[in-house]
This record gives structure tokens, C-alpha cells and sequence, in this order.
């Protein structure tokens, strides 16, 4: 059972109810958090509560909450001052509660106490409650870090994350729990309880759900106070710097009416996520502007909604399913989007099959045989994390290039072979020896004196079980 | 809240698990009937390790000595490869060809030493057990809010919990905690596992605000 406790402050109507859920409305819940206690029983396995942000008191309020045994983390907020009607509050109470069914149980890895903005000669003596937020955690099972990725690195803010020796290495307490990672990562290894896709996906599909008509969803960053607007609900994350074009696209195929992005940053993004909303957004434009999309208007999708629209290599897909529907048929560059359109040029190309190794979506895969090499790519998967292109010897020669493209009459061909090349094959046992492009690259360097041909001899000709023969 | 009652608490919370991966005896048992209620006097709820550490002092309180004995001996004195979970410091850190094992116990009697603590007096094989470890962290929370109560400078001591924390502690009781999770042997040993993985993990932040004030005063 999930139960809703309201601060008695809000203007709550009488009859409230909603399914399932046990409606508590509690006197002065926001200044006397400890009042919960009086009103949660034991058999509860799920807690909304509805506050008001300003006269709200994390600490003491996660003090009261975690003595009922729940994890702070792990519970519902709905922020009074951001609703605007009775039938607001009903809707956005229930979607808090859906979103709070998909928040995994955090654990102590997930947990960022928050630090004090100021030490001062007052804090030898005693010290504020502690404050905790969700913090992003890898997930070493899934991490594609021992193949070389390093997709979240770059991308923090904080310099939090790092690579090291096929391990990623995070600090947390550099982190500023932006969440940049857990969209950033291509293998969806990086998880924050507060802000996981799942979760944040069963919010909007319910307050769409629960809505008369269709609603706008606004994407509000923690930091931004906004008021309440008739026909928009706010979906808080962490920093609006870790939307990318897939997130502020999939509303539209959940069945919002409108979408929208509120961010800090009127006076500058106190995380440093300006740039990156701003590119962000600007993708989302030519998106739009490509697939003659209205972001201010319902889109009609045939067919059933697919699940999973905010996981890993979701952007790509999600503009497939919105081009489906406009059929335009042509190419648009994008700024930064995590889709991507990779390259290979033969001529330059070794076929080390460096990029598929280092593939954390297999986008780009090798398959190898005893005659030939075969790379292919599949544009839907790429998510253009840039792992293949660093990992590439042959960069500099122009080997791979990637470029943020949407490309429809690609992404309708699928998964393309990009690359073939034929094995030199040993003239001992006739096993495959090495591929000929990069033979004869090693040629090429090795220069054409006497001593590099007896060498390329050797190396060319006989495969490394027969060299010694 | 005051520093000195989170010092307090820290002590108590240190002490108590320290207590509860030794060998079980009755005394440990009744101390864990009461512990909770002490806890949550000197602020418990307010930090995030309390659900796993109330877990483990309740899942201690309520165990029955004799199957914690067996558990015990099952966890950390057998195993047909060696000892399933050991609790040794010098076991997870060390190589025994190198004489790893009598550095690493050298270190921490030198430590101990220093620091003035009466740990493993004569119980060689105790002193990097992880029993010994948490008992001096235990002891050394118990100093600063001592030092806190007479209105004394902390530095030194915060500043030896650091050290003592980063040079032996973290280095190695996550994994020896995450062994005993993943064993899933014993009940209370996998709570008093979640519990010491979870005051850990909160002790790296709790550190660097320590520091912080310690720097804040100094300055």
C-alpha cells in the first residue's frame, strides 16, 4: 500500500482519493515532519508526500522519514507551490506515486550527504542536519569501461568521474549529482535513484494519463522555482543539463500536448550546464524544424507506445517513430545529440577493429572469419560517445569520422556493412595471418630498405603460430 | 544536534559492530537490546546509515547466541579454500610471501600506539582483525567528543580518525563486508555486513566535514 501524506496548508478537496492509495492529510506536515509517525502504519511500503518546497526542511523531513523506515530516496515529492488545481494535485499526487514505484531501493553507494556551502568557527560546536541526495553509482556488471569506454568522463562537470585501467573511478564527493552520467552512458550502467529513466518515464505517462486533456510537460531543473501554470505539469530532475533531444522529444509520442525545458540558469547554471541545455535545446530545434514537428501541439502516433523511451540509445529511436509519422526524407546535422553517423574510410581504415572493440552499444561490430574482416554499423544504436573515433590508430589519417546526423533513408537500411577486407593468409599452414590494409600499413611505415622487406616477409607471409618454423 | 552527540553516536555505532564481528558473547547481545534506543537519542535518524544500522542492532538483538556462534566460526574461522570471509586486514591487503602480514600488523601497533589506544594488548592475532579496527575507530570518536565536551580543539584527533580511516579501514572492510553479503551465511552477519558497508561509505563524507569545520576554526 502507498501512502499520500498532504500538508493540511494546500488547498486539498474533501472528496480526494485515488485508487490504491491511502490519502493522509496531515496539520502542519511541512514544519512538524515528525508528525507522520501519528499517520503512516507499518504495512506501508510507499510514501508520497506532498510539501511546500520553501517551508519544507529536507533534513528534518528525511530525519522523520527514515524513523518510519523508508529511505528518504525512495519516496515521493510533490511540491505543493507548483500545482495549480485540485484536480492538479489528485493527478500529479498519483503520478508521484507511479514514479515512486519504479525508484529503486537505493543503497549506500546512491547516498551524497551535502555539504555545507560555508565552514564558519560556529561549526565546531554543532552543525545542521545532514541533507542527502541521490548520487549516481556504476554499475561494474554492465559498465563497458574494461572495453575502453569512457562515455560519462568527458561529460561531467565536475571532473567526478574517470578512467583508469578499464575501471571507472568516481568521487563523490567532487559530484554534484547533475545526473549528466546516467544519460551520458551508453550502456545505462550508471544509475541514480533519484532520477533513474524508468521512474522518471512512469511519471509523465501517468500525468499524461490522468489528464483531461493533453497536457504540457515542463522539465524543471531542482534548482528552479516556477509557479504553477493551468495545463502544465513539472517533472523535477536534477539538472536540465542531462536532457538530451530524446528526452525532451518522447513526451510528444507519450501524448503530451506540449513540451518545455525550465532550466536554472537565468543567471547562470550554479552546476555549469549551460552550454550543454543550450546545445541541447538547439538540437531539439532542427529536430523539430526537420520533422515538421510543432513542440506545441499533439502528435498523432499509429500504433502502440513503445516502452523504454528514456533508456540508453533512445534519441535515435524516438525520432524514427516521429518520422514515421511526418515522412520526411532527408538529412539533418545536429550540434550534439547522442545520435550518431559513423564513417569509415577505406583507403585510411587498417581494420584493427579497434572502434567495434571499443563499441559500448555494438553500433559498430566485427565479424571475423579466416578470409575476411567485416565491420557494420547500426546508426539506431549509436549514440555517438566519440569511444570509437579516441580509440582509432588511424584517426589522424582519416580512418573514422562521426558527425551528429540524423540520416532517415540510412536508419531505414539498418545494420550496413562499413568496412570489408580480406585476410593475407599464411603460406605455412594457409591461417588467416593479419588483414592486407594493415600489412600494408606496417609497409608503409616500416619504409622499402632491404632490412623492412625481409621483415614484412616474415610478418606478411607467415602467421605468428608459424614464424618460428 | 551538536558535534559532540554525533561523536557519541559515531562511538556507539563503531563500537557495537566492532563487538558484533568478534567472537559472539552474551554481553554483546544484551548491549544490542538497549543500543537502538541510545542511537536514536543521540540523533541516529538524522544520518543516512540509520535503516541499514538499525537492521543490524535489531537482527543482533535478536539473535540467538549459539546459531551466531556457528554462524561465526562458518563465516570467518573455516573454509575448505581458507577461511570463507576473513576478517583480517593483512588477508585482503597482504601477501604472506612478501611479509605483508607483519607489516601491515607492525603498522597497526605502531598506530595503535600512537594514538594511545589499548587495542589487541596481547591478542597478536587480533590486531587486524576487523573486531580491533573498529574498536579504535570507536575509540577515537569517543575522544573527540570528549575533547568537544571540555570545549577543546579537535584537529588532532579528527585529523587521526582521517588517517587511521583512509590508511587501513576503507582500504579494506567494503570488500571484507561485501564477502560477508555475498556469502549470505548468516542473517545478522549480513546485516552487521550492510550496516558497516553503509557507516563506511557515509564516514568518507562525514570525514571531509570534519575537516572542513576543523579547517573553518583553524583559520
Amino acid at each position: 500500500m502507498t501512502t499520500i501524506a498532504i500538508c493540511a496548508d494546500a488547498v486539498v478537496p474533501a472528496d480526494i482519493s485515488i485508487p490504491g492509495m491511502r490519502i493522509k492529510v496531515i496539520e502542519d506536515l511541512c514544519d512538524y515532519p515528525s508528525r507522520l509517525a501519528d499517520s503512516v502504519s507499518d504495512d506501508e511500503d510507499r510514501l508520497v508526500l506532498g510539501v511546500h518546497g520553501s517551508r519544507y526542511n529536507l533534513g528534518s523531513a528525511q530525519a522523520a522519514v527514515r524513523r518510519l523506515g523508508f529511505d528518504p530516496l525512495a519516496i515521493g515529492l510533490v511540491d505543493l507551490q507548483t500545482v495549480g488545481s485540485s484536480e492538479d494535485l489528485t493527478n500529479r499526487l498519483a503520478a508521484s506515486a507511479a514514479r515512486t514505484l519504479m525508484t529503486p531501493k537505493p543503497g549506500p553507494e546512491h547516498v551524497k550527504m551535502l555539504m555545507p556551502d560555508r565552514s564558519t568557527r560556529r561549526a565546531l560546536l554543532s552543525i545542521g542536519k545532514p541533507r542527502y541526495v541521490g548520487a549516481p553509482a556504476v554499475d561494474d556488471s554492465t559498465c563497458r569501461a574494461g572495453d575502453g569506454c569512457r562515455a560519462c568522463v568527458d561529460p561531467c562537470p565536475a571532473g567526478a568521474l574517470s578512467w583508469s585501467g578499464g575501471e571507472i573511478q568516481y568521487d563523490k564527493n567532487a559530484c554534484i549529482t547533475c545526473g549528466i552520467c546516467v544519460t551520458a552512458c551508453p550502456a545505462g550502467a550508471v544509475a541514480n535513484p533519484s532520477a533513474t529513466p524508468a521512474a522518471i518515464e512512469a511519471e509523465i505517462r501517468a500525468l499524461i494519463e490522468g489528464a483531461d486533456e493533453p497536457p504540457g510537460i515542463r522539465f524543471r531543473c531542482r534548482e528552479a522555482r516556477v509557479t504553477a501554470e493551468p495545463g502544465w505539469h513539472q517533472i523535477e530532475v536534477p539538472c536540465t543539463g542531462m536532457l538530451t533531444v530524446g528526452w525532451i522529444l518522447a513526451p510528444m509520442i507519450m501524448g503530451a500536448g506540449s513540451v518545455d525545458v525550465v532550466s536554472c540558469s537565468d543567471g547562470g547554471c550554479s552546476l555549469r550546464n549551460d552550454r550543454r541545455l543550450t546545445s541541447t535545446l538547439a538540437d531539439v530545434a532542427t529536430t523539430a524544424s526537420f520533422l515538421e514537428l510543432d513542440l506545441d501541439e499533439c502528435v498523432n502516433i499509429s500504433g502502440p507506445v513503445p516502452d523504454d523511451l528514456l533508456g540508453p540509445c533512445a534519441s535515435a529511436r524516438i525520432i524514427e517513430i516521429l518520422a514515421a509519422h511526418s515522412l520526411p526524407s532527408s538529412t539533418v546535422d545536429l550540434q550534439a545529440a547522442d545520435i550518431g553517423t559513423v564513417s569509415i574510410e577505406p583507403a585510411s581504415c587498417t581494420a584493427c577493429q579497434m572502434c567495434a572493440r571499443v563499441c559500448p552499444t555494438d553500433a559498430l561490430a566485427s565479424l571475423e572469419s579466416d578470409q575476411s574482416i567485416e565491420l557494420s554499423f547500426d546508426p539506431l544504436a549509436c549514440t555517438a560517445c566519440g569511444g570509437c573515433v579516441q580509440s582509432c590508430p588511424e584517426v589522424e589519417r582519416g580512418a573514422i569520422t562521426l558527425q551528429h546526423r540524423v540520416n532517415l533513408d540510412d536508419w531505414r537500411l539498418g545494420r550496413r556493412t562499413v568496412r570489408k577486407e580480406e585476410h593475407s593468409m599464411c603460406e605455412l599452414c594457409g591461417g588467416p595471418v593479419a588483414p592486407k590494409a594493415m600489412l600494408d600499413r606496417i609497409q608503409s611505415m616500416l619504409g622499402d630498405d632491404a632490412d623492412a622487406a625481409a621483415t614484412m616477409t616474415v610478418i606478411a607471409q607467415r602467421c605468428l603460430d608459424c614464424r618460428g618454423r | 544536534m551538536t558535534l559532540e552527540q554525533t561523536s557519541r553516536l559515531r562511538q556507539g555505532v563503531y563500537r557495537l559492530l566492532g563487538a558484533g564481528f568478534a567472537a559472539p558473547n552474551d554481553e554483546v547481545h544484551d548491549a544490542a537490546g538497549e543500543a537502538l534506543d541510545i542511537f536514536d537519542a543521540l540523533g541516529l535518524y538524522e544520518f543516512a546509515f540509520a535503516l541499514d544500522v538499525a537492521d543490524a542492532v535489531t537482527a543482533l538483538a535478536g539473535s540467538r547466541p549459539a546459531d551466531l556462534e556457528a554462524a561465526h566460526v562458518a563465516l570467518f574461522a573455516t573454509g575448505v579454500h581458507g577461511v570463507l570471509c576473513s576478517p583480517h586486514e593483512s588477508t585482503h591487503l597482504g601477501n604472506p610471501r612478501t611479509g605483508d602480514v607483519a607489516r601491515i600488523q607492525s603498522e597497526l601497533r605502531l598506530a595503535y600506539r600512537r594514538y594511545g589506544l589499548p587495542i589487541a594488548d596481547g591478542e597478536p592475532d587480533m590486531v587486524d582483525h576487523a573486531a580491533s579496527e573498529l574498536r579504535a575507530m570507536s575509540l577515537l570518536c569517543g575522544s573527540e567528543a570528549d575533547l568537544r565536551a571540555a570545549g577543546r580543539p579537535t584537529a588532532d584527533v579528527v585529523a587521526r580518525q582521517t588517517e587511521f580511516a583512509f590508511s587501513h579501514m576503507f582500504r579494506w572492510m567494503p570488500s571484507f563486508a561485501n564477502q560477508v553479503i555475498a556469502a549470505r551465511a548468516d542473517r545478522v552477519y549480513s546485516s552487521l555486513a550492510k550496516g558497516l558497508v553503509s557507516l563506511l561509505d557515509h564516514e568518507r563524507q562525514w570525514l571531509a566535514v570534519l575537516n572542513l569545520s576543523v579547517e573553518a576554526g583553524a583559520s
